[in-house]
């Protein structure tokens, strides 16, 4: 993404003068306080938003370029709150993915299938591809939706805010499969608020504020007590643990 | 399952058939049916089973598997169980429509019988069209403005027919008595031309049964996985609505088949949209040729409108299925 600017109506820029890369083969965090515009970020790099000005790009093409279904093979997105229909079994939520592959009109083969299995495997759902979506825990249900982006075989997988409303298990289980992902090639972004996963997440770490970058580099050298408390108006420490930093916030008393 | 619905769908066409004030046993359907084959002329049997009950019978057939398709199709692109096909206004253009053919003295006896569908129709698709043109908002059709325009319009139209009939009393018993569903009239054009409508209609939202599947995954969802939302949705709402567009211009309004048949259907065989959208086909018309079937012959010779007997034979029916438990 270069310079990218997108604004609702009438409003200030969400995204102002953006620029953004994202390479396969490394594991990226976005964090940023509430309303930067790191959900917004998404959209535009998946196509869903157009940007006012600037360009996104894919591998070099231009993503107006390409058409919905090249996009989706391109990039997969999961998005913050996705929607799992009822009823619906999870080896056919998960074969849903192979959409892009399939086109409006196309039917599943055993390639597709073989796919939507490896995936399911991956993701750690394949013993329970039979059971009808809303019957899962939270956590499993998340499986589920990374399956889905992981079979649709796109190089690069947008997550966006994957580890929201998970209990620490499943959130670590999360950043182990976006590590896995980003180790067998894929370009993989991970949308953050938990600044110490975003740490043990990602190879960069790209603090956003006001629809802006703040900071893009490795976790260590970004994350410092200064800029982070410019950036989310609060005090923090930063302590080290076995040479990763990690992020403690410092109350004080103006605020709560 | 699908081979199950198709045998229950014969059963009924053939009770259809068979039923009614001159009982007509299987020997003599077979023979006016060799009778038919062969180009002989035949008796009064022959003029009651070819000319009225198997047109009849064939026309609640079609009616309601439109009506079946219709509601599944509406209930998958709204995400909302309590879509029925008549939510954007068909139902009551037409009803408006055929209230208007039957009261105003202007001639349109050059269109001759079918004066009143054709205009229902016309109407019909001119609601749906006001409909998504009060919903636009820049270039898409958003789901909830379409609701409320329309529910709102549907009403507005309900009103002005009421006042309709009201302001013409010599014709109100008959325009209400066809709103409330009839195939007491069926001819063989009334089939061919719901058929013909339903299936181009009906092969489209099958074809796009497994993309209608995926958009259950909201509009985020699809989108990100490259379905053009927008136009799909535009694509099954057209299609859907022109199938129901015929079927109430022909045979008035019938409640209850577009709404609960995907929902029986769903509570057997789940919701992904190939099997759901066959079977309510098949049940949809099953369904109707049974209502009618009741309809004329439970208080004989008293015709009790197909209308009333799908709503109250229905209603019970659906709640037994409710309590039986579901799969799913």
């Amino acid at each position: 993404m270069h310079g990218a600017s997108v604004g609702y109506a009438g409003g200030r820029a969400v995204l102002d003068g953006l620029s953004l890369r994202l390479s396969r083969g490394e594991c990226v965090a976005i964090v940023g306080p509430n309303g930067a515009g790191k959900s917004t970020l998404v959209k535009v790099l998946s196509g869903l938003l157009r940007p006012t000005s600037g360009s996104v790009s894919v591998d070099d093409v231009p993503l107006g370029a390409l058409t919905r279904f090249e996009r989706a093979r391109a990039i997969a997105v999961v998005e913050q709150s996705p929607l799992l229909p009822t009823g619906f079994p999870v080896s056919a939520v998960v074969g849903m993915g192979r959409t892009p592959h399939l086109g409006l009109f196309g039917a599943q083969g055993v390639d597709d299938e073989v796919r939507v299995h490896e995936a399911m495997r991956e993701a750690g759902v394949a013993a329970l591809a039979d059971r009808p979506v809303e019957t899962l825990s939270g956590g499993e249900r998340q499986r589920v939706v990374l399956a889905r982006a992981l079979a649709q075989g796109a190089a690069y997988l947008l997550l966006d805010e994957p580890t929201n409303h998970l209990d620490l298990r499943y959130q670590l289980e999360v950043v182990a499969f976006a590590r896995r992902a980003a180790a067998a090639g894929s370009g993989v972004m991970l949308v953050l608020h938990d600044l110490n996963l975003a740490v043990r997440a990602s190879d960069r770490v790209v603090v956003m504020a006001d629809g802006r970058v703040a900071a893009d580099g490795p976790p260590a050298t970004v994350l410092t007590p200064a800029l982070l408390s410019k950036v989310y108006g609060a005090t923090v420490a930063v302590i080290d643990d076995e040479g990763v930093p990690v992020v403690v916030p410092r109350p004080t008393p103006t605020t709560i | 399952m699908v081979a199950g619905s198709v045998v229950l769908f014969l059963v009924a066409l053939l009770g259809a058939t068979m039923a009614g004030s001159s009982q007509l046993g299987v020997g003599e359907l077979l023979a006016v049916v060799g009778r038919a084959v062969r180009g002989v002329e035949g008796g009064p049997t022959d003029v009651i089973l070819l000319s009225l009950r198997l047109p009849r019978a064939m026309l609640a057939a079609v009616v309601g598997a439109a009506l079946g398709l219709a509601g599944a199709v509406y209930q998958g692109v709204f995400r909302n169980p309590l879509a029925d096909p008549y939510l954007l206004g068909t139902a009551s253009g037409a009803a408006l429509g055929s209230a208007l053919v039957m009261t105003l003295p202007f001639g349109l006896a050059w269109l001759g019988a079918a004066a009143r569908p054709l205009v229902a129709f016309a109407f019909a698709l001119v609601t749906v069209l006001v409909v998504s043109l009060l919903a636009r908002q820049g270039r898409s059709l958003p789901v909830v403005r379409l609701i409320l325009a329309g529910v709102v319009l549907s009403s507005m139209l309900s009103a002005v027919t009421s006042f309709v009939m009201v302001a013409s009393r010599e014709q109100a018993a008959a325009i209400l008595s066809h709103l409330l569903g009839t195939f007491s009239f069926a001819s063989w054009s009334d089939v061919a031309v719901v058929a013909l409508i339903l299936a181009p209609t009906a092969t489209l939202a099958l074809l796009l049964a497994r993309v209608l599947d995926v958009m259950q995954l909201g509009d985020d969802g699809a989108a990100h996985l490259g379905i053009p939302v927008e136009t799909v949705r535009f694509a099954l709402l057209a299609a859907a609505t022109l199938a129901t567009a015929a079927a109430v211009s022909v045979a008035g309004i019938i409640g209850f088949v577009g709404l609960m048949t995907p929902h029986a259907v769903r509570l057997m065989v789940g919701p992904r949209h190939g099997s759901l959208m066959t079977l309510s086909l098949l049940w949809g018309a099953t369904f109707m040729v049974c209502a009618d079937l009741v309809g004329r012959t439970v208080i004989a010779p008293v015709e009790v409108p197909v209308g009333v007997v799908t709503a109250l034979v229905g209603g019970p029916l659906f709640l037994v299925l409710l309590r039986s438990g579901a799969r799913h």
